[in-house]
């Protein structure tokens, strides 16, 4: 038997890693006014913040979300906080959080995000939608470039700044691909595998989120080694996963013409990994679902 | 003022204070100040009244008149003219009370004066006081009062130059012990229990005070003396003031302080106010901006949602309720205030005239802020600058498929402004959008700058630059804010047509020009480096002329040449065309040939 909206749990999921207390308290007043918006409107009865640190040392103490959960009555049920004592990466962090908790809605929010009060009212009725397996925030104030359809809101991926996943999917789908994607591009492979699976991915236009970007003129957002690394790594797994033979060739040949030392560390970590058998099999039927267009995942607007 | 003067010597100089009566002067500007008060006939006393200047007048509009002073002489002038006068040294401030009740013997008072009379008392605090209690025993009469400006722009220019002139009589009389400016007069007043009812200053562009008419300062002509005119007038109304006339009246203030303290708590307290413009119709554009505004690094700091142009019965309450969405924490320091009437400035100087906090930042509902928004402000303010940041622009349309989308996104974030403020190139035209600059109180409340409610547009760039004329300005160098530029729907950008900004910008250029202006520091490389692009440009367009000219010339003499040549072909072919040349051609080439052989 469905459980009723009402009754349902709605799972906000934060990995952290080295994130500053204050940023992670400015997170929770947004929360804190979100989930009461969501559970006026009783779309479910039932919104718990989980926290998972992948740093080297606790990002806080356990009376910080005890100091949570005492100042949000009517709003946080609770506020868990789990010290992994691992880095396991956004998507291991996530995956591990999702199985404490048998959640009907699970929510993945970044911690250096503020969600406007209607923004989990907003995800979670574009989730109604039984066709609709992941809806995506829009990201204020740097909109994301990728193309999605103004009507239905549907796009070729989502992003995991903020995503809201059905359990059920998320639980069929074997949550994030932790093994290939630790950083970067897990989002875009999740994306892909729910569409293989039937459904569709929307962007929930009127669902913003704050997502602390800085632009500078020197570039759209200047991005850590750390970044850049994965984001070279993740790009080449993407393209083996999903049958694009010569996205990779033509990424390693950037990579090899570009020189950046971290881009090369990231080449030679892939051809290690794909020599010792330990790169993702190509997936079936992957031209139905997967885009590499011009360096992207999706065609985009700007 | 005639209370003080002892010796023969001094009441000597008394005499100058004989002034024949003028309407065109502060005495008219007293009367013309009692007539305004619209007071019952009865009994006028005037404090340190000299030889009773103001009396005739007084007489004739119908009131009794009765003169106290120090100085004999002047005294018995105007018991010769039939005038009731009485010895009274006004600075026996513990007895004044008690005498100001026993010239008014019982009679109904319908004000007593104090002209030129303060600034020669020692102890202001303690004289207005006193006054104030003999006020209080004749049944509070208003106070009339004329008081020389100290910050009249003469004396300011001259003192910029390290000049002070005393003189015997004027706006720097060698015998006035204590100055006043507008502020002060009214501060000193409201200390000791006298709250101003009206005014009737007296004033003169050219004071007493103009000399020497060529020194820089003074002169007309001089850039630097139209500079501080100009700065003097953005400071108050009171540049050309000769003479303060203000009515006051006995009020139960409290007179513990004696001075109003320059600034408030509040200035200590909070950093930095933010105000934000809505019309409250876009809701999801207002609610974006909020989101920002909540998700700051730096809490520190209130809004002032300013709602114009709406309906006070639907659209106030709604964007309260939205205001109410947000965590308690940021909604209770949104205060949603309603504007009514006024274009685009108006509720922007509605925020102003409350400005509590030491710095505004300013923010349209159409506009998004990064996290550091207000940190980065707050971070670089302070010693009275003008911080500014930098906006990233961006274009969107609002969507007319559905309305499942607020609004459209149709560019990355093109960093078209400078990380530096230039006040040249801002003389042109602006790069510092209203969301990126914040202005210090000081400006706000000394200079009483507010925007121009008659622009239509660019009241942000006019209203900057005014700031910048009496402010440093200090770079953030960072991009915090994202000015959108809407391709159509209902922003300024696309209601008005760019002809009217184009034509507004002329307006401002225009008024711009009308006064000198002072560039800071490194100013004169930028405009030496612009003046060597022009003639490096002027140069350029110099050469290209001449190559133009002589590419036409080497074409006029091609046109001749092929002109020529065309000729020459038609009379070859119809030459060698002709029946003559088919017949006698061949043998005469033959011939010609013959010829040039033997010759050779």
């Amino acid at each position: 038997m469905p459980t009723r909206d009402s009754q349902r749990v709605l799972r906000v999921q934060t990995v952290l890693f080295r994130h500053e207390l204050k940023q992670l308290w400015r997170l929770f007043r947004g929360l804190r006014a979100a989930a009461r918006v969501v559970l006026d409107a009783k779309l479910v009865g039932e919104v718990e913040w989980a926290l998972g640190d992948c740093g080297p040392s606790p990002n806080i103490a356990s009376e910080d979300a005890e100091s949570m959960i005492e100042q949000a009555p009517g709003s946080l049920s609770a506020v868990t906080y789990d010290f992994f004592d691992a880095n396991l990466g956004s998507s291991g962090g996530q995956n591990r959080l999702a199985a404490k908790h048998a959640s009907e809605l699970l929510l993945v929010l970044n911690p250096d995000t503020y969600p406007s009060p209607t923004a989990l009212v907003e995800l979670v009725r574009a989730l109604a939608d039984p066709t609709i397996g992941v809806v995506e925030a829009r990201q204020i104030p740097l909109e994301h470039p990728r193309e999605y359809d103004p009507v239905t809101g549907s796009t070729s991926w989502a992003s995991g700044f903020c995503m809201l996943v059905r359990r059920q999917l998320f639980d069929q789908l074997g949550g994030f691909d932790d093994q290939h994607f630790l950083l970067h591009c897990d989002d875009v492979d999740f994306s892909w595998r729910a569409r293989r699976a039937g459904y569709e991915v929307v962007v929930a236009p009127h669902a913003a989120v704050f997502h602390d970007k800085r632009p500078s003129p020197r570039a759209p957002w200047p991005a850590p080694d750390h970044e850049i690394y994965h984001s070279a790594l993740g790009r080449l797994m993407l393209a083996r996963r999903w049958s694009r033979p010569d996205v990779v060739e033509e990424t390693a040949r950037s990579i090899e013409e570009g020189a950046s030392e971290i881009q090369l560390a990231a080449l030679s970590e892939f051809r290690s990994r794909v020599a010792a058998g330990q790169a993702p099999a190509p997936e079936p039927d992957a031209a139905r679902v997967a885009q590499f267009i011009n360096g992207e995942y999706a065609p985009h607007r700007f | 003022m005639a209370s003080m003067p002892h010796t023969a010597s001094e009441r000597l100089a008394k005499l100058r204070y004989d002034f024949s009566f003028a309407w065109e002067s502060p005495y008219g500007h007293v009367l013309e100040l009692l007539n305004r008060l619209g007071l019952e006939p009865g009994l006028v006393i005037d404090l340190g009244c000299g030889v009773g200047s103001i009396a005739g007048p007084l007489g004739e509009l119908g009131y009794e008149y009765v003169g106290a002073d120090i100085d004999l002489d002047a005294l018995s002038q105007l018991s010769h003219r039939g005038l009731g006068a009485h010895e009274l040294d006004l600075r026996q401030t513990e007895e004044l009370p008690a005498r100001m009740q026993e010239l008014a013997d019982g009679r109904r008072v319908a004000a007593v004066l104090l002209l030129d009379v303060i600034e020669h008392m020692p102890e202001t605090h303690a004289f207005l006081s006193a006054v104030r209690d003999g006020l209080n025993l004749m049944g509070r009469p208003p106070l009339l009062v004329s008081v020389p400006n100290v910050a009249h722009t003469d004396v300011a220019a001259k003192l910029v130059f390290g000049r002070w002139d005393y003189t015997s009589t004027g706006l720097l009389d060698s015998t006035h012990i204590q100055f006043f400016t507008s502020a002060r007069l009214r501060a000193q007043a409201h200390a000791s229990g006298l709250l101003e009812l009206d005014a009737y200053d007296f004033k003169l562009r050219t004071s007493d005070q103009h000399y020497p008419s060529d020194h820089p300062a003074l002169s007309w002509a001089s850039p630097i003396a139209a500079t501080i005119r100009m700065w003097r007038d953005a400071a108050d109304s009171h540049g050309e003031t000769i003479q303060f006339v203000r009515a006051f009246v006995w009020c139960d203030t409290d007179r513990a302080s004696e001075e109003t303290p320059a600034t408030t708590a509040s200035a200590d307290t909070c950093p930095l106010t933010v105000v934000m413009r809505t019309q409250g119709a876009r809701q999801g554009h207002l609610r974006d901006a909020l989101t920002c505004l909540a998700a700051q690094t730096f809490d520190n700091f209130d809004v002032l949602l300013m709602v114009h142009s709406a309906s006070p019965d639907t659209t106030v309450p709604a964007v309260t309720a939205l205001v109410d969405e947000f965590d308690s924490t940021f909604a209770s320091r949104v205060s949603v205030i309603h504007v009514e009437g006024g274009g685009r400035a108006r509720p922007l100087n509605v925020a102003l005239a409350r400005l509590g906090a030491a710095y505004a930042a300013f923010l349209d509902d159409d506009d998004l802020v990064t996290a550091d928004w207000v940190e980065s402000f707050v971070d670089a303010a302070g010693d009275g600058a003008l911080v500014r940041s930098v906006a990233a622009v961006r274009h969107v349309s609002k969507p007319d498929t559905s309305d499942r989308v607020p609004y459209l996104v149709h560019s990355g974030l093109e960093f078209r402004y400078a990380l530096d403020f230039d006040v040249v190139h801002h003389l042109w035209g602006n790069e510092t959008p209203i969301c990126t600059f914040a202005v210090p109180r000081s400006l706000v409340g000394t200079f009483k700058l507010r925007f121009d409610e008659e622009l239509p547009v660019l009241e942000d760039w006019d209203f900057l630059m005014r700031c910048v004329a009496l402010a440093p300005v200090r770079d953030t160098r960072k991009v915090t804010s994202i000015y959108q530029m809407w391709r159509s729907g209902e922003s300024s950008a696309s209601l008005h047509e760019m002809n009217l900004w184009q034509a507004t910008q002329r307006v401002l250029q225009g008024r711009s020009n009308m006064h000198p202006i002072v560039l800071p520091a490194g100013s004169t490389d930028v405009l030496v480096k612009m003046c060597e692009q022009l003639a490096e440009l002027e140069s350029t367009r110099l050469e290209l002329s001449r190559v133009s000219t002589e590419a036409q010339i080497l074409a006029e003499g091609n046109k001749r040449l092929t002109d020529e040549l065309e000729r020459v072909g038609r009379e070859y072919t119809v030459t060698v065309t002709s029946r003559r040349w088919r017949l006698l051609g061949p043998p005469a080439r033959a011939l010609a040939v013959f010829r040039s052989l033997r010759g050779a």
